[in-house]
């Protein structure tokens, strides 16, 4: 289970895996903010897993929030978050696959997910799950001291 | 400094989502989440500790999971475990069978051929084991990482085109071809 960053650079990530992935969005169904979770197209032929956010649980000024989530038999991984506030995005995401300019375990960092950081977490698909759960519910409390502040 | 940082799993013991599925699962539930999620043969001490639970609660679970067909066991000293693939492509084909027509699962079959034999041109090989991936040193890293993903792809492609057929020739064995307007969505 290790990361083998340099021997699998070249390596794909294998099919995606809808296994995982239907544990992943049962699992986040029960989350206070999650408000459900479907496949992508449909569920015939699933290319991603979508969780959508309560949006009413942050302020106002948030449209919709939804988290796209891959995940692949290698172990190989995307969570993407996605925040709309009218027309501009707030968005990050955390990225387990192969990359040839950054480790194959790392972070784009908000707002717009451009820059590489590394990534802390795990490798488990729940490990990932709950560690970007909590991380959503940090980012809703900071949204509204945000609010709080600005009001 | 920002705490838009990315999320830190060091203390996952303690965190909110980790508790509340302790809290909410049973062992048995625990382990069966775990499991569905393991590709590669673990001990049951390794999934005891991705499970929350004791070293014997997990086999014990990892028994009965294996009874049940869901799960593999290999070996004995320790025995090792992992999903049953088998057991989770028969539940995929039998869900669609049971959920959708004949003729939507064809439709959408036909899709899947359509977008195989696109890939089968773009590779210019017929499979996907067949591609080789050049080494990445000096190479154009969006390139690569663009072919990576497409071959990707084809590999999710031909696994459900696998399981369509199956679960076409699923759906018509029970008589539902075009008569059942329960769902074809």
């Amino acid at each position: 289970m290790s990361d083998g960053d340099d021997a699998e650079t070249a390596a794909d990530s294998g099919r995606l895996d809808r296994t995982t992935m239907e544990t992943i969005g049962r699992r986040a169904a029960t989350d206070p903010l999650v408000e459900s979770w479907r496949f992508e197209p449909d569920r015939i032929a699933p290319r991603s897993l979508v969780l959508t956010l309560d949006a009413t649980a942050y302020p106002s000024a948030v449209d919709a929030a939804r988290i796209d989530v891959h995940w692949f038999v290698t172990g190989d991984y995307y969570f993407h978050y996605v925040e709309e506030r009218g027309a501009s995005r707030f968005q990050c995401r955390w990225g387990r696959h192969p990359k040839t300019d950054a480790p194959r375990t790392h972070f784009h960092p908000p707002s717009d997910a451009n820059g590489v950081e590394p990534s802390p977490l795990g490798d488990h698909h729940l490990d990932v799950l709950f560690s970007v759960l909590d991380w959503v519910a940090e980012r809703v409390e900071r949204r509204h001291d945000e609010s709080d502040r600005s009001a | 400094m920002s705490n838009d940082t990315a999320a830190d799993s060091s203390s996952d013991q303690d965190r909110e989502a980790r508790r509340r599925w302790k809290r909410d699962r049973t062992t048995f539930q625990r382990v069966y989440d775990v499991m569905t999620g393991v590709t590669e043969h673990a001990s049951a001490s390794e999934i005891a500790e991705r499970a929350d639970c004791s070293p014997d609660g997990a086999r014990n679970a990892l028994t009965q999971l294996a009874e049940l067909g869901i799960v593999d066991r290999r070996g004995s000293r320790p025995a090792e475990y992992r999903r049953n693939e088998s057991y989770f492509e028969w539940k995929r084909v039998e869900t669609l069978a049971d959920d959708h027509t004949a003729a939507a699962l064809r439709e959408r079959l036909d899709d899947l051929l359509a977008e195989d034999a696109d890939l089968q041109e773009s590779f210019g090989v017929p499979d996907p084991d067949a591609v080789s991936v050049a080494p990445v040193e000096g190479g154009d890293h969006a390139a690569v990482h663009d072919r990576l993903e497409s071959l990707s792809r084809w590999r999710t492609v031909r696994h459900d085109i696998e399981l369509l057929q199956r679960a076409v020739s699923r759906a018509e064995a029970r008589g539902r071809d075009g008569t059942d307007l329960r769902g074809s969505a």
